[in-house]
């Protein structure tokens, strides 16, 4: 029920958070003059989400209600939480800047998250809703030895969810502070604070209702976007005669592909935008990313738990189907954003602000809205970078959702209590460890920050490819399956997953790092030896000796050719030197900051294993594990449950009396 | 309640119906995974070679990893969802309440 308290703490918590941020901003996106335009429209949208939550914490009264929403969810309104939950920061922002800096192959980034869901409905989803009732560990227990399997269920669910959870903690605090310039550590606080709040008060039915809102705010930014960039640069084929004809399109590519550019016309230049190549460049590499974001996805916890939350397979289905066409329209969309944003700003202006592309979209927003001078253009890019902030706090809350079930409903109910709790109880120690994850996100979050956390998200998708996905579809589809099998995948593969990424080419190798700086600075060092000459070369008397032979490589040079010397150029080249300092100066520092370490974490000098996503190895030994741990482990029971699974994974009989329970 | 705790060793016979229905929802999954994976893997890989051809205005292998495979699989995942519900009626197991 919502207290007093509660309705008090909430409303406290609506106000302040976007006041704290305010005297606290340094270098962001936006300029100063706006930052209150850009809080105006966060505070906005968060105090529309915490009524919602107002609303729902009134819902919430049992287990089924916190954990699944009361099953209570229509297909539709599931859709568009699905595709909330799917829309993360990284699709809204990471592919459409993707996209802009590299064509083709940004798009390979969102059809082989949008892959992914394939599997999922086809293969997991359905069984999985008639089975299990509030966690991943349902799934697995419904023929097996349920103590040993909730164990190592909610071991993997917790691992997954804290590696994914302290990415999109990192994740969240470098993009507000590019986005805004709020301090990296207040942001994290913020996104902590703001997630409890979800989902303590409102448990599954909030962050299900924050999921649909922010799908809907951030599909309804991209459609006026959108349509905006049509009005500038056509439609379809004029639209991508566009692209390919764009100067800095053409110059983007030719920067990239650096001497094999020169035979080229700048109309092929602009076609190779459209052609694979520009970014992918180790197969082998992706095959095995693939592996791990198709598989992974279809065992990641949090994705799992909203099938539960449909009362019938009817609406499962109807929800995946909703929410692939809105995915699948969203991803239309982006098409255009990332295209438009590299027209109508330039990649090289997004890649100065952001070297990932991030900032494509918000930026695109502000110029759309008539650029950074403009109240239209500021309010556009405010409104972007909040449903940006939106998308991280809903899906931040969905982790902590998945990992304090786990820590409460399995370990807590089924394994140390045996399922003797009664109902008020299990949902204070839901809420108790929605307090703990939470907390524990933040601390990890604040702690991590400037760490490199890539090989985070390649953890938490490869355990969830290695251990979850083997054990969810072999207890489904293989009879001889048993808690020996799903002990040992689950083991086998989280540890497997784990080791191989810590000697993987993901972490820092000192000796590696100090050899790129060494060479950046001999780099920098002949650079400027090269530009002070031609710097004396320019601002001597015309009389001087003629120009160094190779012109092309500094432009600059062909001048004191001239009578007069342009200023403007003379400016140029010592910006130039200003820039190429800075360059040796940060190389320098970064081999200093090393100090005397020669090796990794690990110990190891440079990576042992060469992918930086394990996948192609660990997924099937994991299915290995749980095959040959089935098979020298006698289990009557697993057998003898079989065919009840056989009939309810497929029907769901039995799965709307679990969920009434 | 913990599910699997309760419900007991106890053993259910699988109807000639029963089976019937899961291996026709077998078919349609593999048929459907199929069709996926030529989508996603094969005209991937092929991408350069079907840029040649046009379609819309777009060169094909650009249009199809673009806006062609979502296109698929948005078709891929209704075509599936009309056809399990179709069998469930036919079936008589389909749950009351789809909302």
């Amino acid at each position: 029920m919502m207290t007093l308290k509660n309705k008090i703490w909430l409303g406290i918590l609506a106000c302040v958070l976007p006041l704290i941020s305010l005297p606290v901003f340094a270098q962001g996106a936006v300029a100063d003059k706006w930052k209150w335009l850009t809080f105006l429209v966060f505070g906005t949208i968060i105090c529309i989400t915490m009524y919602v939550t107002y609303l729902a914490a009134k819902r919430v009264k049992t287990t089924a209600d916190f954990y699944a929403a009361g099953g209570g969810v229509s297909g539709l309104q599931n859709g568009w939480a699905i595709a909330g939950d799917y829309l993360s920061a990284a699709s809204f922002l990471g592919i459409a800047g993707l996209i802009s800096l590299y064509g083709y192959d940004g798009f390979m980034y969102s059809v082989g998250w949008l892959v992914a869901y394939i599997t999922v409905l086809l293969v997991i989803a359905e069984p999985c809703r008639n089975i299990g009732k509030y966690t991943l560990s349902d799934i697995l227990a419904y023929r097996n030895d349920p103590k040993k399997v909730r164990i190592v269920g909610a071991l993997s669910t917790i691992t997954v969810s804290t590696f994914y959870l302290t990415a999109q903690m990192v994740g969240a605090g470098v993009l507000i502070k590019t986005l805004i310039g709020i301090d990296y550590e207040i942001s994290v606080i913020a996104v902590g604070v703001l997630m409890l709040g979800y989902v303590l008060f409102g448990g599954m039915v909030a962050t299900t209702w924050v999921q649909i809102i922010k799908a809907i705010l951030l599909v309804c930014a991209s459609i006026v976007m959108v349509i905006m960039v049509w009005s500038q640069y056509g439609f379809l084929g004029e639209f991508l005669n566009n692209v390919v004809n764009d100067p800095k399109v053409q110059q983007r590519v030719a920067t990239m592909l650096g001497d094999k550019a020169k035979n080229l016309s700048p109309a092929e230049l602009g076609q190779i935008f459209l052609e694979p190549g520009l970014f992918l460049k180790v197969p082998l590499d992706q095959i095995s990313l693939g592996m791990a974001l198709v598989f992974g996805t279809a065992g990641m916890p949090h994705i799992l738990m909203r099938f539960f939350t449909v009362p019938t397979a009817q609406a499962a289905r109807k929800s995946v189907n909703w929410a692939m066409a809105i995915i699948g329209g969203f991803y239309v969309l982006t098409l255009f954003l990332g295209m438009g944003s590299a027209m109508k700003v330039g990649p090289a202006n997004i890649a100065a602000i952001d070297a990932g592309g991030n900032m494509a979209n918000p930026l695109l927003a502000q110029a759309l809205g008539g650029g950074p001078d403009s109240l239209m253009g500021n309010f556009m890019m405010a409104f972007v970078a909040a449903v940006a902030f939106a998308t991280i706090v809903a899906v931040v809350a969905g982790l902590v959702l998945a990992a304090a079930s786990a820590m409460a409903h399995d370990l807590y109910v089924g394994v140390i209590k045996e399922g003797h709790v009664s109902q008020e109880q299990q949902v204070k120690a839901a809420r108790i460890a929605t307090i703990l994850v939470g907390a524990m996100a933040i601390v990890i979050g604040i702690s991590a920050k400037g760490q490199n956390v890539a090989h985070l998200v390649a953890l938490a998708f490869a355990v969830a490819s290695s251990a979850n996905f083997p054990c969810v579809l072999m207890t489904l589809f293989w009879k001889r399956c048993n808690t020996g099998g799903i002990v040992a995948g689950m083991i086998v593969g989280t540890f497997l997953a784990i080791g191989l990424v810590m000697v993987s080419p993901n972490l820092t190798y000192p000796l590696a790092v100090k050899a790129a700086n060494e060479k950046i600075v001999k780099a920098s060092d002949d650079k400027l030896a090269k530009l002070n000459a031609d710097l004396t070369a320019a601002t001597m008397p015309p009389a001087a000796p003629a120009a160094p032979a190779d012109a092309a490589a500094a432009p600059a040079a062909a001048m004191p050719a001239m009578p007069a010397v342009d200023p403007a150029v003379i400016e140029k080249m010592k910006a130039e030197i200003a820039k190429t300092e800075k360059a040796k100066k940060a190389a320098t520092d970064k081999i200093a900051s090393l100090g005397s370490d020669m090796t990794s974490i690990m110990g190891l000098e440079k990576p042992w294993f060469e992918l930086r996503n394990p996948g192609l190895y660990s997924i099937p030994l994991g299915f290995l594990a749980v095959i040959l741990g089935s098979l020298m482990y006698k289990d009557k029971r697993a057998e003898d449950m079989w065919d009840e699974l056989y009939v309810r994974q497929n029907t769901g009989i039995l799965a709307a009396k679990a969920t009434a329970h | 309640m913990i599910l699997g705790v309760e419900s007991g060793p106890h053993q259910m016979q699988l109807s000639a119906e029963q089976k019937e229905y899961w291996h026709r929802n077998l078919r349609v999954t593999i048929l459907l995974l199929a069709v996926w994976f030529v989508v996603t893997f094969v005209m991937g890989y092929f991408a350069r070679e079907l840029n040649t051809i046009t379609f819309l205005g777009f060169p094909l292998g650009f249009y199809m990893s673009a806006q062609g495979s979502l296109i698929v699989y948005v078709a891929i995942i209704g075509y599936y969802a009309h056809y399990m519900n179709r069998l469930d009626d036919a079936y008589g197991d389909r749950e009351h309440g789809d909302k």
